[in-house]
């Protein structure tokens, strides 16, 4: 048995993407990109990049012209858009700049969705719920909507949200854009300590080099093409 | 302009261009629902005032210079009365009158009536007519003398040419039984009347129609200085019983009073239809405020004022008031002038004929309609204005602040002290014979209902258990959390479907009533009758011996039925004669109330309308003018009659004869012999009765599948205005469904991304759908149900004065309940395949 016969697939493994739109020059010229699990990486790049064009690659919620994304071995372009919504369903999380949380839902309900969709039983479903509520320190507003909380209050619970049922990756858009500095921080370290306890791995999209800084690594997406942007501490980021 | 004006006119114009920019259809369907509504209202309106003014012209041109008229119905009165009429002081001129309805010979006869061929005829002294029917008399060409030939007919124009006759033709018409002929001396131009009528000297008349010394009308002028009510006063007491003294103006209410119910229901069905619009516009701009809440939260920001940004808010429901209600009045005139070229204007109901009523244009009332319209788009704008302009800037702005809507708008008390006060209003006595009260009653149960709308989802949707599926309980969830948005698109379903569900059951039991009333009032095999429309046509003692003896007939029973004035005010009260007693009266009449008459006592059985028109209750005593005398009838019962709203009193024959004399009979009602075949015995009557045109013969299935016909017919204006008001509230629900879809799009790409299958969205969507109208299928139905109580009760009782038992169509309601059902699901699942497009992914990074 060979050693890359034993060693298991990287969490993720993007190579030769290519996207673009219509007659417009492509977005996403040739896109490579492997990260191994537990892995904390952020992408920045100016508006237009094409940093939200190659998160939607990556949940395949989106089709590449040209290339592959592969999660754990799986190649998204082999599967179906069922098969696709399932393994996002089961492998992955999201955290959106504007929160989405369904307004007509508690914090509680909010965070239950994932697990409700995995087909979790209700009693151990709120159990998790609670517990991750408790994680990201707003297990007292389990009860509340959406409309009675702060900003960072409703990021919490989609952080909670995006980490209840253990997914292998997670994927952040601009989280921090909606919040002041403050509450920016706070959101971060939360996210850096959860994905230190849940083992995901994780990609973050942002144009703040601070909100970067949190990351094991920040590449830049330029060109359509993703190049390696030298590492620099939250410190220097700020 | 000043500068508060100025902020308006800045915030009205950032507003209108994202509505008409972003969602014009949507706006256009609610000016066009406000159209409709208006359209329906002015037409209905229209066409009702060219049906009064038709009719006040005719009365204007048959009584002329007229100031009394003194009228019997029917077999009138003896001209000796004119006599001295005429040599009464205050006197001017009289001027003595037939005023019949001619049979005519069934061959014309449309299939579908149950009435035959008639025309009404006037009989007049031209010399003495030639200062009062002026125009009349004036039309007649060349020498009136010749007026005088014992057969000489001048027809109308119109009637010339419904009856396909020229000058020197032939004009047969039934006298009794009997076919005689009439020669058309001469045709007057539709100047002198549009109408059909024929015109004879009386004299001639009296003798061709078998009414010597007879007469139904003398007009009377009175001398300059002479009142002419005081006059009238001092005549009622010295004329003979059953003869009244009447004003032109006095005629012309009575047309009015008599047609009145049914053209305020009209007006009334029209009235919903302009709800229904109104309630698509608050749809409109409820769903417009709450899509541009972010908008309208900034430019509270920019400085605008609450009271700018509700003026601006206003402005825009009122524009869309403002141009639905000129497109209404538009559509309303056409719409009106194309029923009365194509249909007439008795839109259905053969008692408001008024043939050759014209269209006309009434700027006032077109105006109150187009005020209606805009008033109710403005109503409809003002509550989401009013809520917009309240709400705090920063909550405006701030992301899942999305159930602002009605939030604000207390409902519980409001709610139920609207339907307790229906419930009190639907007791009130009716106004002039228009339910008032039922009216307001319908009014105030609707707008009860709405404004409990919101509690009622909540606490339908708060009871339904997790059901551990995802789809189903986000659907639910999302059900509980936005009350306030639902009452929105519910509140129009539950309003139209409720009224949709009340006037089938009241149609239904309508229906239901009148099928086993006519098993009651038509038991015998055969029916043969003079057309009750005319005067001249009726059956001979002779004949009906001869009828009764007929070897394949085995019962024959005669009834004669009279017109007779029992007020001056009123239409005239049918007297029907018929062999009964009241030991059988409850076997051959749809009796409702008895009271034994005591012994030699005349009985009488009255008509509901009469028992309402003249207050007359079993047990009390009814003056009859019969005979040309007043004669008192016992009052022993009361029963159900849905042929005349004018009111109908049942006698025994034999008292009737015995009162008048009057052998000859209208109808006769006969049972065949066992094994007696119906069309060979319809051949041995007419063999029997070689000329009885005027008569017609029904076998009774056949009179009973006929008169439901018309029943049905009657009936179609109703379904056409209240399907008009289906639709807009169908239009309501798509749009309310479609809009409130689209302003989550990014609420489903956000579960797209959590893993949500698009089936799954959609079928949570469809669900949303299926649950909300659920509940407003149960919602209208109960109170519907309860609508329908006060339209069977209260609205029908005393608009037309005939009762009604309740049936509910419990298969057309279950029908009508899956249609709403399913058309809610199909759109709200049209709606989600749109919102689920393919940029769905995309609307997770809009703004929301």
């Amino acid at each position: 048995m060979t050693p890359s016969a034993t060693r298991p697939p990287p969490l993720l493994q993007i190579q030769g993407l290519r996207k673009g739109y219509g007659e417009r020059t492509a977005v996403l010229e040739q896109v490579d990109l492997t990260l191994q699990g537990a892995e904390f990486v952020s992408i920045m790049g100016e508006s237009g990049s094409g940093k939200s064009t190659l998160l939607n690659l990556i949940a395949g919620l989106d089709r590449p012209d040209q290339g592959s994304v592969q999660l754990e071995g799986v190649d998204l372009g082999c599967l179906s858009d069922d098969e696709r919504t399932r393994l996002r369903r089961s492998a992955m999380g999201f955290i959106f700049q504007a929160f989405h949380v369904l307004p007509y839902l508690t914090a509680l309900q909010n965070v239950l969705l994932p697990l409700q969709l995995l087909h979790v039983p209700a009693d151990r479903g709120v159990k998790l719920a609670q517990e991750y509520l408790e994680r990201c320190g707003i297990g007292a507003l389990q009860g509340r909507y959406p409309r009675e909380l702060s900003g960072g209050e409703l990021q919490r619970i989609a952080i909670a949200r995006a980490l209840v049922h253990r997914p292998r990756l997670l994927l952040a858009d601009e989280p921090t854009g909606n919040l002041d500095a403050r509450a920016a921080a706070l959101v971060l370290q939360l996210l850096r300590e959860q994905l230190r306890e849940t083992g995901a791995g994780a990609i973050l999209i942002t144009h703040s080099a601070t909100a970067a800084a949190c990351a094991d690594r920040t590449l830049r997406l330029t060109g359509g093409r993703l190049t390696a942007r030298p590492q620099m501490s939250a410190a220097q980021g700020l | 302009m000043s500068a508060a004006g100025d902020a308006s006119a800045v915030a009205w114009r950032v507003l209108c261009r994202l509505q008409w920019h972003e969602q014009p259809l949507r706006a256009l369907i609610a000016l066009l629902a406000v159209a409709l509504g208006v359209a329906l209202g002015s037409a209905v309106y229209l066409i009702n005032a060219a049906a009064l003014d038709q009719f006040n012209q005719a009365t204007r041109r048959i009584t002329g210079a007229a100031d009394l008229i003194v009228r019997s119905p029917a077999a009138g009165f003896d001209e000796q009365l004119f006599v001295r009429l005429a040599r009464n002081p205050s006197v001017a001129q009289a001027s003595p009158l037939l005023q019949l309805q001619l049979a005519l010979p069934a061959a014309a006869q449309p299939r579908d009536a149950l009435a035959g061929p008639v025309l009404p005829l006037l009989a007049l002294d031209p010399f003495r007519a030639a200062s009062m029917q002026t125009t009349l008399v004036a039309a007649l060409a060349g020498d009136v003398t010749r007026l005088f030939d014992h057969d000489a007919v001048v027809l109308t124009q119109a009637a010339a040419s419904e009856l396909g006759l020229s000058r020197g033709r032939v004009l047969p018409i039934i006298v009794g039984n009997r076919e005689r002929t009439l020669h058309v001396i001469d045709v007057l131009p539709d100047s002198a009347d549009p109408e059909p009528l024929a015109i004879m000297d009386i004299a001639s008349a009296q003798w061709m129609l078998g009414r010597l010394g007879r007469l139904d009308r003398i007009d009377l002028r009175l001398r300059s200085g002479v009142d002419a009510e005081q006059f009238a006063r001092s005549l009622r007491g010295q004329l003979p019983a059953g003869v009244v003294v009447t004003t032109p103006a006095l005629e012309n209410a009575r047309a009015r009073s008599a047609t009145r119910a049914y053209r305020v229901n009209l007006n009334m069905l029209a009235l919903v239809a302009l709800l229904t619009g109104a309630f698509l516009v608050f749809t409109t701009q409820s769903l417009a405020v709450l899509r541009r809440r972010v908008i309208l939260g900034l430019l509270r920001a920019l400085g605008v004022t609450r009271g700018e940004l509700l003026r601006a808010l206003l402005a825009e429901g009122l524009i869309i008031g403002v141009a639905g209600s000129l497109l209404g009045l538009l559509m309303g005139a056409l719409f009106a002038g194309a029923v009365l070229d194509w249909l007439g204007a008795d839109l259905g109901n053969r008692q408001l004929a008024a043939l050759g009523a014209s269209f006309a244009l009434h700027p006032l009332g077109m105006l109150a309609f187009a005020l209606l319209g805009t008033l109710a788009a403005g109503l409809g704008a003002w509550v989401p204005a009013r809520e917009a302009a309240q709400r705090a800037p920063a909550a405006a702005l701030k992301p899942a602040d999305v159930e602002p809507v009605l939030a604000r708008l207390p409902r519980l008390a409001p709610g139920l002290s609207l339907l307790l006060l229906g419930g009190a209003l639907a007791w009130l006595p009716p106004v002039a014979s228009v339910p008032v009260g039922g009216y307001a009653a319908v009014g105030c149960l609707l707008l009860g209902a709405v404004l409990l709308v919101p509690l009622l989802v909540r606490v339908a949707f708060a009871r339904l258990p997790a059901s551990g599926g995802v789809v189903l309980d986000a659907s639910v969830a999302h059900l509980r959390g936005s009350a306030g948005a639902a009452t929105i698109s519910l509140a129009g379903v539950i309003v139209s479907f409720s009224l949709m569900v009340a006037m089938a059951i009241m149609v239904h039991s309508f229906r239901d009533s009148f099928e086993r009333w006519l098993i009651t009032l038509l038991p015998a095999d055969l029916t043969l009758r003079a057309d009750p429309a005319a005067d001249t046509a009726a059956l001979s003692a002779a004949d009906q011996a001869r009828l009764a003896s007929l070897p394949d007939i085995e019962r024959a029973e005669f009834m004669r039925l009279t017109p007779v004035y029992l007020s001056a005010e009123r239409a005239a009260v049918t007297v029907i004669a018929r062999s009964l007693s009241p030991a059988d009266a409850a076997d051959v009449l749809p009796l409702l109330s008895t009271a034994v008459p005591p012994a030699g006592a005349r009985p009488a059985w009255i008509s509901e309308a009469l028992q309402d028109i003249y207050g007359v209750h079993p047990g009390q005593w009814l003056e009859l003018p019969l005979g040309g005398h007043s004669e008192r009838f016992f009052v022993a019962g009361v029963w159900r009659d849905y042929v005349r709203p004018a009111g109908a009193v049942v006698v025994r024959r034999a008292d009737y004869v015995a009162l008048t004399a009057d052998r000859s009979a209208s109808e006769a009602a006969l049972w065949q012999r066992a094994g007696s075949n119906s069309e060979r015995t319809e051949a041995a009557i007419r063999q029997l009765l070689p000329q009885s045109g005027a008569l017609q013969m029904f076998a009774t299935p056949e009179l009973r599948e006929r008169s439901l016909q018309i029943f049905d017919r009657a009936f179609l204006v109703t379904y056409a205005l209240e399907a008009v008001a289906v639709l807009i509230g169908l239009a309501g629900i798509s749009m309310a469904s479609s809009a409130a879809t689209l302003a989550r799009r990014a609420q489903f790409g956000m579960l797209r991304h959590l893993g949500m299958l698009r089936r799954q969205v959609l079928g949570m969507i469809a669900c949303e759908g299926v649950l909300h109208s659920v509940l407003a299928v149960v919602t209208g139905l109960a109170l519907g149900a309860l609508l329908s109580v006060i339209l069977v009760y209260v609205i029908n009782r005393e608009s037309f004065h005939w009762s009604i038992d309740l049936a509910i169509p419990w298969a057309e309601l279950a029908a009508l309940g899956a249609a709403l059902i399913a058309t809610a699901a199909l759109t709200a699942w049209l709606s989600g395949r749109a919102a689920l497009g393919e940029d769905v992914i995309r609307a997770v990074r809009e703004d929301w």
